[in-house]
């Protein structure tokens, strides 16, 4: 089981839980799985062909995806997993 | 001498502009067309109750200049719109006129698509923005830099603006007074940091007074920017081209310090 870290507009999804732990042998499974668990987040985080949405970084521990496998990036047991999508409030 | 443009006076905006007085910023010019509400106060540090409906970029600029007359801060009471093709021409118009003036812009907005925009439009000038945004415990900041295309933009890493449901204002959500405060300080120092390798600006003089290119007035108390900037400023980032994403409920602090991506509308043809 990995930790994934959900950023606060998709809690209401994971009902209010910031942390869900998830099954997945790499990020596209555990995704999968979180979206099977936790109905509609999926959409949220990748767009209908399945790749993850432009406002979104994905990370596994410290490292950002994109400079790993993407969505085949391995996840380990314990492994950390954030969503991180461009904040963009100020008020 | 750098003229530092702030837009958006609110929760980020003032903290930032806090942040450049105490750097040494002696030029801004502050972008709000809102006024000063009671509910804003506990983070929006510069007004007081005494403001309540006032201008809040007037407010602003009195705020700073009493605690600095060699301050001058210029004001631009306008709702900037994002789909304005002459965003920074607009801009440029309001800011102190000077041959020799470098900008830097901070992105202090609650507006995602000005964010953006406000980008698009600074990366196509080559000048430099800080962008920031907070919600709840959490926030951003990134510097970028265009004169340095190798190094990314804010674009490579978000290629759009979220959605309307995915960027709630922090009207809705709220926000944590002090997270807007470590945001809004985090942008003055990356501006501030950027500025100090500007043209003009040797890093080596910016610890004297108006030695630097934004007369940049620290003492020997305030040593830690110049020997940041002074040491391997060739090789150096200046704080350009990175993303600190901070989570201080869980003081978790990450960093997203990628390449320039394939692909980013600022960037495609380099990569
Ligand atoms: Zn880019």
């Amino acid at each position: 089981m990995a930790t994934v870290r959900i950023p606060t507009p998709l809690r209401k999804y994971t009902e209010g839980k910031e942390e869900v732990d998830i099954a997945g042998a790499n990020v596209g499974q555990l995704l999968d799985n979180l979206d099977a668990k936790h109905g509609g987040i999926g959409e949220r985080i990748r767009d209908p062909k399945g790749a993850v949405r432009r406002f979104v970084n994905i990370f596994v521990g410290d490292e950002d995806i994109r400079f790993l496998d993407g969505l085949e990036t391995p996840v380990k047991d314990g492994d950390e997993v954030s969503i991180i999508p461009a904040i963009a409030g100020g008020l | 001498m750098t003229c530092f443009v702030v837009i958006g006076a609110g929760g980020l905006g003032c903290p930032a502009l806090m942040g450049l007085q105490a750097g040494g910023a002696r030029r801004v010019l502050i972008v709000d067309d809102d006024a000063v509400d009671l509910s804003n106060l506990q983070r929006q540090v510069l007004y007081s109750v005494a403001e309540l409906g006032a201008s809040k970029a007037q407010c602003a600029a009195w705020t700073l200049a009493s605690r600095d007359r060699e301050v001058e801060a210029r004001t631009l009471a306008r709702r900037l719109d994002p789909d304005s093709p002459t965003l920074l021409a607009e801009l440029l118009d309001a800011a102190p006129t000077d041959a020799s003036e470098e900008l830097v812009v901070l992105e202090c907005s609650d507006n995602p698509r000005l964010k953006f925009a406000v980008h698009d439009a600074c990366v196509a000038a080559s000048v430099p923005v800080v962008v920031g945004g907070v919600v709840g415990w959490r926030g951003q900041a990134m510097a970028v830099d265009p004169r340095r295309p190798e190094l990314p933009c804010y674009r490579c890493l978000f290629e759009e603006p979220p959605p309307r449901e995915l960027a709630p204002a922090c009207a809705a959500v709220g926000v944590i007074g002090a997270a807007a405060g470590v945001v809004g300080q985090w942008m003055a120092t990356l501006a501030l940091s950027v500025a100090s390798s500007l043209p003009g600006s040797p890093p080596d003089k910016v610890n004297t007074a108006s030695g630097g290119g934004f007369d940049h007035k620290l003492t020997s108390e305030q040593p830690s920017l110049s020997a940041e900037s002074t040491s391997g400023r060739e090789s150096s980032r200046a704080g350009a081209g990175m993303l600190i994403h901070f989570d201080l409920l869980n003081t978790r602090i990450q960093r997203l310090e990628p390449t320039p991506r394939k692909g980013c509308r600022h960037h495609g043809e380099l990569c």
